[in-house]
């Protein structure tokens, strides 16, 4: 049945919270499906040249369009969602944290991110504020942190820290914020 | 954490030269509260809110100077003997304070910019209401969307179907924003009777300086341009 590999994608996408693996595959289907309903398009029209104001005709050739068009939103709107949680997530774990994720993108996708990032960049510099920082209102200048994970030594204003893990340290936030929300660090409240 | 209440603490640590800045003070936490309040009506409405220019400017030129004096003190403390750390470390909070909240507020209309952006970019009205970088955000952000969809999906389809439509018969693909959402406001100064539906047989409402009420954004939308009422 046309668009029944489109609606399945919608709903995959529907249906899962996180960033699945791109769904090459199934792309390459709907184009080819669209593409052949187009082909039927163009010889029904020519084939029943003489009576394209009969109702039978028209309806046939409205149904095809509308599968067409079908097909081509559900396409979007996938890529669209896929595209708005990239987003998210790279707001919210900082840009480093995508090895892990990076797999489940398409080439064009890991494309978008870094002119993205690019674009975010330029956009920080120009209003000279990191948006990226401090998502959270500042309670104080320094904070309690234990380390998770071994991130080697850091500099801070009162020199270097060695974050050995499974020990506590009282930081600056400026200096340990983007480790806590990688998950390196855990912020002891 | 009311701005005042920390103008307080700072004149009791900070030395007396401090204290003759008073009038440059308050204006500048007169800035810092009309900050937050344009922060707040940001984050909860459902549009796009007329950029602050000037506020900005004036604020970001204000964290500079301060961020200038705080390194040139840190400086002179760390050669001479330590004197008044408290006060430093207090302008520090507040200093981190301020730029939280102007991160915050240009946070949030990028987020409502990648979120509309091509709504935005279309309608006069959104359009005239960014900052000269926000629009060149959207125009790019808009671009590099198009670029995808196109090298991802429609460049495998026949070329007459490879154009990313505004429409799909009767349905906007890009709709803008819910004007009809409901709102928490705050009415600032007596506004008087408004109407507060389209519906003409719906009662109007007497809004009055400090009443809080949930409405539908809509119907007040034009008041809280004007700064009559403010969102919770």
């Amino acid at each position: 049945m046309f668009g029944s590999v489109a609606a399945d994608l919608v709903r995959e996408l529907k249906n899962s919270k996180w960033l699945l693996p791109f769904n090459e595959s199934s792309l390459r289907t709907i184009a080819i499906e669209t593409r052949s309903i187009m082909e039927m398009i163009t010889s029904t029209v020519s084939q029943f040249r003489e009576k394209l104001d009969q109702p039978e005709v028209l309806a046939t050739v409205m149904v095809f369009h509308r599968s067409v068009q079908r097909n081509k939103r559900c396409v979007l709107a996938y890529l669209y969602k896929r595209l708005e949680r990239m987003r998210r997530m790279r707001w919210e774990y900082s840009s480093i944290n995508f090895a892990e994720l990076s797999n489940n993108l398409s080439m064009h996708e890991r494309d978008y991110l870094s002119k993205y990032n690019r674009l975010l960049g330029e956009y920080c510099e120009s209003v000279g504020l990191d948006l990226t920082a401090e998502l959270q209102p500042p309670k104080d200048l320094y904070i309690e942190v234990r380390v998770l994970k071994d991130c080697g030594s850091i500099l801070t204003d009162s020199g270097t820290v060695n974050l050995k893990s499974g020990t506590a340290h009282f930081l600056p936030r400026v200096d340990v914020e983007h480790l806590v929300r990688q998950g390196a660090l855990e912020h002891v409240i | 954490m009311g701005m005042e209440e920390n103008g307080t603490q700072e004149a009791d640590v900070l030395p007396e030269d401090w204290a003759q800045e008073d009038d440059i003070s308050t204006e500048i936490s007169q800035e810092i509260r009309k900050l937050k309040r344009a922060m707040l009506n940001e984050k909860f409405s459902p549009e796009i809110l007329p950029f602050e220019t000037s506020l900005v400017h004036e604020l970001k030129e204000v964290i500079e100077v301060q961020d200038a004096l705080i390194d040139e003190e840190e400086l002179a403390r760390s050669s001479g003997p330590s004197r008044n750390s408290l006060g430093l470390h207090l302008r520090k909070i507040e200093i981190g304070r301020v730029k939280y909240l102007l991160r915050a507020y240009l946070r949030s209309r990028l987020l409502k910019i990648e979120h509309r952006a091509k709504r935005t970019l279309h309608d006069e009205l959104y359009r005239s209401r960014l900052s000269t970088d926000e629009f060149k955000y959207a125009e790019n952000f808009v671009k590099l969307m198009e670029a995808h969809f196109q090298s991802s999906f429609l460049d495998q389809l026949p070329e007459k179907l490879r154009s990313v439509d505004d429409r799909d018969g009767d349905v906007d693909m890009s709709p803008g924003p819910a004007l009809n959402r409901f709102v928490f406001c705050h009415v600032k100064k007596n506004v008087g009777t408004t109407a507060i539906s389209d519906d003409p047989t719906d009662q109007a409402l007497y809004l009055g300086a400090g009443d809080v009420y949930c409405l539908r954004y809509k119907p007040v939308r034009d008041l809280v341009e004007s700064g009559s009422i403010d969102l919770l």
